[in-house]
């Protein structure tokens, strides 16, 4: 299958994160916070501002895409 | 007594955790102090010191902002990691590490705990909300994870005071012995050259230390190292990170890579959890509070909720305070006879502090309503539904809980900007928060609302009016904030992340302490500066009360039945008094003085609010 950016996700689909690359600060925040490569999520509310379920924790993202690009693989 | 006891050891503990974990909480119970508790990350934004003793032990022990890693990315985190890297001028380093793992979501909690193994420091691990992971069907075996790790693990829940003993026990028996954990955390070449660049740091260095200019390109902390220390290090650090390039190590990922891969080889064989789902009780709410249309909608009935119970709910209550001020007037003046002592009690300080008190119950009602929503999770999820509206002005939803915090008051309300990131959005926040409404003023827009706009309107209007009143702050307030960040403040910020937190029942005693708090300091300026300042106010008004021709006031109202007379003489005597004086003397038509009078009585009013001096959660009371 093919990957795709996270904002692509839609709300309740599960994915494998295959790639972040960026701004290093924020790479190693979001890595720190358990979103790097191989790692589930769940995109929970997609938008502009999206909400992911990572492990047993629920982060919310926003306006990330310009420093920073999360490609995911979506597991069915 | 006359038992010997055993040297008294005295030692610094920090707590050092995960932001939203409990450690404000566990600090609380342990020390007895007071201090602010919330369900959503970044409640705690300052060092907060107590202690207790154990076993004739003293133990000095510090609440710190909570952060996701030693490796800092706001202000609030940078305060804690320098404390516990000795890197704060003002703090001594804490002898020992107290880290709070929230138990419901271990492996994620325990990536700080593994940089905390790194500074040498000899660590405790407590793990709070294991109540809550056991809901969740999580198991955890301390025993094995305490072996596995090689420090005590503790299991605490701190607001019902279990394992406090058992954590007390590990505390004083920790003394300073040092354990590294059994297994190394990263590869052979990491270690390696990390040892390298500890081997040039000298005596001053640390593992995580050396881990830090290794791994960090760019980070808060490097820059401040390699300003700190001397800039000979560069060439070494470069040839070491050259050199793990080499052997394809990707620097800005092997750190958590590496850490979260030893955590999971720990963890795995001492935990038992379902399988991830999304049925629980967070996710269901969320799927309606966190949605872009009914998560607005539902955002915007809660706030108009909160304004509307500001007046419908206050408003007995009001009533109630205002009869008991009339009862306590009519008794005075039964019992005492006419004349100053009965003027200066009933007119000046029953008036002036009664009149402050009335508006108690606003304060319980707005505190309360805050606190709630703070406690039960709500607040981060207003930040979160706000990003996108914050983010057409330049901030981001980070912004919104300081801003909505300074609706209580705008004090507390700057400090917690601390954990916005970036310097440009943090300042703009700053600049915009003292144009939100602070609850000083919401006597004022009470008083006035209440003269005018509810006779004969629907019960809904007051509070409608009031809440669009608070409106007008969150709409200039965003706008100044845009009018900043497009001139002298322009830039991009950093990017809007959040954690959200489970949804919980709120705890009474978190709400009852906001309320108490809050009311008292609100109380105790109406009983000290505010009485002070009414009976000044009474003084400059009633004195001098003979006339220069040398009429007695008080003694000819006393003497006339008719109110008309009495109403004239009245007017007479404050025309005449120090007050109405002063007041004539800048009015502008030199006509009535009411309108330079009250003039001057709003200098009398500044004065408590300059006493309020920006000290932390103190209740500043006058928006003048
Ligand atoms: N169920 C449960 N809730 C807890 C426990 N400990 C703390 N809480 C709640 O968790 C929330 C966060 O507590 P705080 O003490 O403010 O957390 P903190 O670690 O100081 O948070 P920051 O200051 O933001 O870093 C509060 O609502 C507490 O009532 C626990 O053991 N079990
Ligand atoms: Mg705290």
């Amino acid at each position: 299958m093919n990957d795709i950016p996270l904002a692509m996700l839609e709300s309740g689909e599960w994915a494998e994160v295959t790639d972040v690359s960026g701004n290093p600060n924020i790479v190693s925040r979001l890595s720190e916070l358990g979103v790097m490569n191989g790692c589930k999520l769940c995109m929970l509310q997609q938008g502009q501002t999206c909400l992911l379920k990572v492990g047993e924790s629920r982060l919310s993202l926003g306006c990330l895409y310009s420093d920073c690009t999360i490609m995911v693989r979506p597991v069915v | 007594m006359n038992e010997i006891t055993a040297p008294v050891k005295s030692f610094r503990i920090a707590l050092l955790g995960n932001p939203n974990t409990g450690k404000t909480t566990l600090f609380n119970v342990l020390t007895g102090l007071n201090h602010r508790v919330g369900n959503y990350p970044g409640v705690t934004v300052e060092i907060k010191k107590g202690s207790f003793v154990h076993q004739s032990n003293t133990i000095e022990i510090l609440d710190i902002p909570g952060t996701y890693s030693l490796a800092p990315r706001s202000p609030d985190e940078l305060l804690s990691v320098e404390l516990v890297l000795g890197l704060n001028p003002l703090e001594k380093v804490p002898d020992a590490l107290l880290v709070i793992a929230d138990a419901s979501n271990l492996e994620r909690n325990l990536y700080l705990a593994t940089q905390a193994f790194e500074t040498g420091l000899p660590v405790i691990l407590a793990l709070s909300m294991v109540d809550l992971a056991n809901a969740s069907g999580v198991k955890i075996d301390f025993k094995k994870l305490s072996e596995k790790l090689g420090i005590p693990v503790i299991a605490i829940h701190a607001s019902k005071r279990k394992g406090l003993d058992e954590l007390k026990n590990a505390i004083v028996s920790l003394q300073t012995e040092k354990r590294m954990p059994p297994v190394p955390v990263f590869s052979q070449d990491v270690i390696s050259n990390r040892a390298k660049i500890l081997g040039l740091l000298g005596d001053k260095g640390s593992l995580f230390l050396a881990g830090r200019l290794l791994f960090e390109t760019d980070g808060f902390l490097a820059q401040q190292l390699e300003q700190k220390l001397s800039l000979s290090l560069t060439p070494a650090i470069l040839e070491s990170r050259e050199a793990l390039k080499s052997l394809g190590i990707n620097l800005v990922s092997i750190e958590a890579k590496s850490r979260y891969a030893w955590i999971r080889e720990m963890v795995q064989p001492c935990i038992t959890k379902p399988e991830s789902k999304l049925t629980g009780f967070t996710d269901r709410v969320d799927r309606i509070l966190t949605h872009k249309v009914f998560g607005m909608f539902f955002f915007f009935l809660i706030m108009f909720s909160m304004f509307t119970a500001l007046f419908v709910l206050a408003k007995p209550l009001m009533e109630w305070i205002g009869e008991g001020k009339s009862l306590v007037g009519q008794g005075l003046e039964s019992v005492l006879p006419d004349g100053m002592l009965r003027s200066l009690l009933v007119d000046g300080l029953l008036e002036g502090v009664g009149g402050v008190v009335v508006f108690l119950p606003q304060i319980v009602i707005l505190f309360g309503f805050l606190s709630v929503l703070e406690d039960c999770g709500y607040m981060a999820r207003a930040a979160f539904l706000m990003d996108r509206v914050m983010a057409k002005c330049g901030l981001s939803g980070k912004s919104f809980i300081p801003l909505l915090s300074s609706v209580a008051c705008a004090v507390p309300g700057v400090l917690a900007t601390r954990v916005i990131e970036d310097k440009r959005d943090r300042l703009a926040t700053i600049l915009v928060a003292p144009l939100m409404s602070c609850s000083a003023r919401l006597p004022v827009y009470v008083l006035f609302i209440g003269a005018f706009l509810t006779e004969g309107y629907g019960w809904w209007f007051p509070g409608l009016v009031l809440f669009l009143m608070y409106g007008i702050g969150f709409v200039t307030a965003p706008l100044a904030a845009m009018l900043f960040k497009s001139t002298i403040l322009k830039g991009k910020g950093a990017p809007f992340l959040m954690e959200l937190p489970v949804y919980k029942t709120p705890s009474f005693s978190v709400v009852f302490a906001r309320i108490y708090e809050a009311s008292l300091s609100f109380l105790k300026r109406a009983g000290t500066l505010i009485a002070a300042t009414m009976v000044l106010i009474w003084a400059v008004l009633y004195f001098p009360y003979v006339s220069s021709t040398g009429e007695n006031y008080p003694e000819r109202i006393a003497a006339t039945e008719i109110k008309a007379e009495q109403d004239a003489l009245l007017l007479e005597w404050k025309k005449n008094s120090f007050l109405g004086r002063a007041g004539r003397s800048i009015e502008p038509s030199g006509q009535t003085p009411r309108l330079g009078l009250a003039h001057w009585c709003c200098y009398a009013c500044q004065f408590p609010r300059k006493g309020s001096g920006g000290r932390n959660n103190e209740y500043c009371f006058w928006p003048w």
